[in-house]
């Protein structure tokens, strides 16, 4: 393909991968700690850091840049944890006002760098939108280091950040020094969020730590498992961002690369096995299915108790014709007779009706002119057990609150 | 300048509910996913100064309120990572809109992100060929007396729906309404305000003055008067800091806002700390 030929491509399209699976992987544990916009905060944080680091230097060198990123990172950090800790200041207000005040210094800082007559200072603006299709070689080989060390800190430390997410008050007790672990689960933080400012910018950073997150969490309720499908569901949209970015002129990473994450977003909401839209509409369908098939058996089944045991086929629309033909309730010809199984099932849901009924008078003092509605719900859910089991409750009766059978005819 | 103090002061206002109600993060979703809003709303109308460009947009973020609560009820993931798929979604897709179809227009991402209160004032309001001044002002006023009007009008409901959900459900008041009310006022204070000031900054507005009077009040009609105050202080203390080292208005504004929380902070704990000895 010709897209692999230029040696930059390759660069660019290992370090995206990098950068996605980092986020994907680190994002799990900022959404569970449901502190998934602590990566937006950051990233906005980072900013006045690249700016005075850019002032003091001189010129844009990047090592350095990211230095004074991630110390601002970890002042940015650190302001919100003192200002929940020591005020009354909840998390997210927290998060927005230290976000909102060090982007307004950056950005301060930044117009101040506009009017220097510096002639590398063009290079900060990709800070604010990101730019992957500029990676150099050295930047690919420092999101890769910084890449393999996260993964080595989430290898080691993995039992105690798992504690530590889901009760730490429990690793507390056990004696994890959790003061150790929240700035070690920063620090990693903030390293992930000063590569991906690189390539994505410091608006959608928050995406590439909450969007494959999330969508991850909508399969599985596995840490583990969760945090592998992130890291895939991250390395697929960076990975795709890329290409785009490379293949297309002037189409920026940072967008592409989100709108990629979105869209595994919205097809795990749809399709995801727990939660998902679209299997939760099918399963309401089937049920409501269901419901008017028997509805339908068990009016029949009344019928036949009150001596009516043809019907004519206008009577019943085409498709529950349909339904109770191929289920083997009922045998066609020009007149409809019911068939012992449709007999046996439609007494069954009428069964269930009365002597739901019956259980709600006798053991439950409703009044009998109270249980009908009740009733009409359960004749669907109740299991052949149970109905059993009530049946030995109440002691085999022979009619219920009505006077009307429950003996099948 | 009135511009500046007018924005802050809208801001604060409705900042107030949205700190309380833990929705802080969502004035910050709504000025970056009304970006999408906003293009949408030109490729529509056609301009970027008539009532129906405002109007699409203030719609726009009303939805985007909706579809996050649609999804926080339907999934099991907490409603500030909904917020952040939801908006940066939405602002990935502005831009990239932007970029592909809208590159000559007057419609850049630097404006969107810091604002250009620098330049507002150009855009004057004229009536009856009289110059009534600058248009924004005349917005972010109507928007300001609408804000006092509805907030005073609703004043027992939002107070009672902020701290005690559930017994505004048992006298009759519902906080699902209430709710949409509150998100209405921030949409609409947020497309007005950040037209003319920026999102960073309307962030900053939301947030910043009312987390800084948050800490040391109780009563809610302190908290609302202190964070006006501050809001006040910190827009005509940033707008001067701006002029003087000639830096973005927006960024001083949120910086000095910035300041006078630190300032209180400190002077919070030392007064705490007095107490308590």
């Amino acid at each position: 393909m010709e897209f692999f030929t230029t040696i930059n491509s390759v660069y660019v399209m290992i370090g995206s991968i990098a950068l996605g699976a980092m986020c994907g992987m680190l994002g799990v544990f900022g959404v569970l700690r449901k502190q998934g916009l602590l990566g937006d905060a950051l990233a906005h944080a980072a900013l006045p850091g690249i700016a005075i680091a850019f002032l003091i230097m001189g010129e844009r060198i990047l090592a350095g840049l990211l230095l004074g990123a991630l110390v601002s990172g970890l002042l940015g950090a650190f302001c919100i944890q003192y200002l929940v800790k020591a005020t009354k200041i909840k998390m997210d207000s927290a998060m927005a006002a230290v976000l909102s005040v060090f982007f307004g210094f950056g950005i301060v800082l930044l117009t101040f760098i506009q009017r220097l007559p510096s002639a590398s200072k063009a290079g900060l603006d990709t800070f604010l939108f990101g730019q992957a299709a500029a990676l150099l070689k050295i930047d690919v080989i420092l999101m890769s280091s910084i890449f393999l060390f996260t993964l080595l800190v989430v290898f080691i430390f993995w039992k105690e950040l798992k504690m530590f997410i889901f009760d730490s008050s429990f690793a507390a007790v056990l004696g994890f020094r959790s003061r150790f672990f929240e700035i070690l689960f920063m620090t990693i933080y903030v390293l992930a969020i000063l590569v991906s400012l690189q390539a994505v910018g410091v608006v959608l950073t928050a995406a590439m730590f909450i969007t494959p997150a999330a969508a991850a969490l909508l399969w599985t309720k596995r840490l583990l498992s969760a945090v592998v499908l992130s890291v895939v569901f991250g390395s697929i949209s960076s990975a795709s961002g890329a290409y785009v970015s490379i293949v297309a002129e002037g189409m920026p990473t940072g967008p592409v690369i989100v709108m990629a994450a979105s869209v595994i977003f919205l097809f795990s909401f749809m399709f995801a096995s727990r939660g998902g839209i679209v299997w939760k509409a099918i399963e309401r369908y089937k049920y409501s299915k269901k419901v008017n098939l028997e509805n339908l058996l068990a009016k029949l089944y009344r019928d036949t108790e009150s001596g009516v045991n043809k019907w004519q086929r206008s009577d019943i629309s085409l498709i529950m014709l349909w339904r109770l033909r191929s289920n083997g309730y009922i045998n066609s010809g020009n007149e409809i007779t019911l068939t012992k199984k449709g007999l046996v099932s439609g007494f069954k849901v009428v069964q269930k009706h009365r002597l739901w009924e019956t259980y709600l008078v006798e053991r439950m003092n409703f009044s009998h002119d109270h249980v009908h509605r009740d009733a009409e719900i359960m004749e669907h859910l109740l299991t052949d057990d149970v109905v059993e089991k009530i049946n030995s409750i109440l002691g085999n009766p022979k009619v219920d609150p009505h006077g009307k059978s429950l003996k099948m005819k | 300048m009135i511009i500046v103090i007018l924005a802050t002061l809208t801001c604060a206002l409705i900042g107030n509910f949205l700190v309380l109600r833990k929705l802080s993060l969502m004035g910050d979703a709504i000025s970056h996913a009304v970006l999408f809003g906003i293009v949408m709303a030109f490729f529509i109308v056609g301009t970027l100064h008539s009532i129906w460009f405002f109007i699409l947009s203030v719609l726009f973020a009303v939805f985007l309120g909706f579809i996050v609560q649609w999804i926080v009820e339907r999934v099991s993931i907490s409603r500030e990572s909904i917020i952040g798929v939801v908006f940066t979604f939405f602002f990935a897709l502005g831009v990239l809109l932007i970029v592909q179809f809208a590159g000559n227009i007057h419609l850049d991402t630097h404006a969107v992100l810091f604002g250009s209160v620098e330049f507002s004032v150009f855009e004057r309001f004229v009536f009856l060929s009289f110059d009534l001044g600058p248009k924004s002002m005349w917005t972010l006023g109507a928007v300001f007396l609408l804000n006092i009007f509805l907030i005073k009008l609703f004043y027992k409901e939002l107070k009672i729906t902020t701290f005690d959900p559930n017994f505004a459900t048992s006298v009759g008041i519902s906080p699902k309404l209430i709710h949409y009310l509150v998100m209405f006022l921030t949409s609409i204070t947020v497309v007005t305000a950040f037209e003319a000031v920026g999102a960073i900054l309307v962030v900053a507005l939301l947030v910043v003055p009312v987390v800084t009077s948050y800490i040391f009040n109780k009563r809610l009609n302190f908290m609302i008067g202190y964070s006006l105050f501050f809001a006040l202080l910190s827009s005509i203390v940033g707008y001067l800091f701006s002029v003087y080292f000639d830096v973005s208005v927006a960024g001083a504004v949120a910086f000095i806002s910035g300041v006078i929380l630190c300032f209180v902070v400190i002077l919070y704990k030392m007064f705490a700390y007095e107490q308590t000895n």
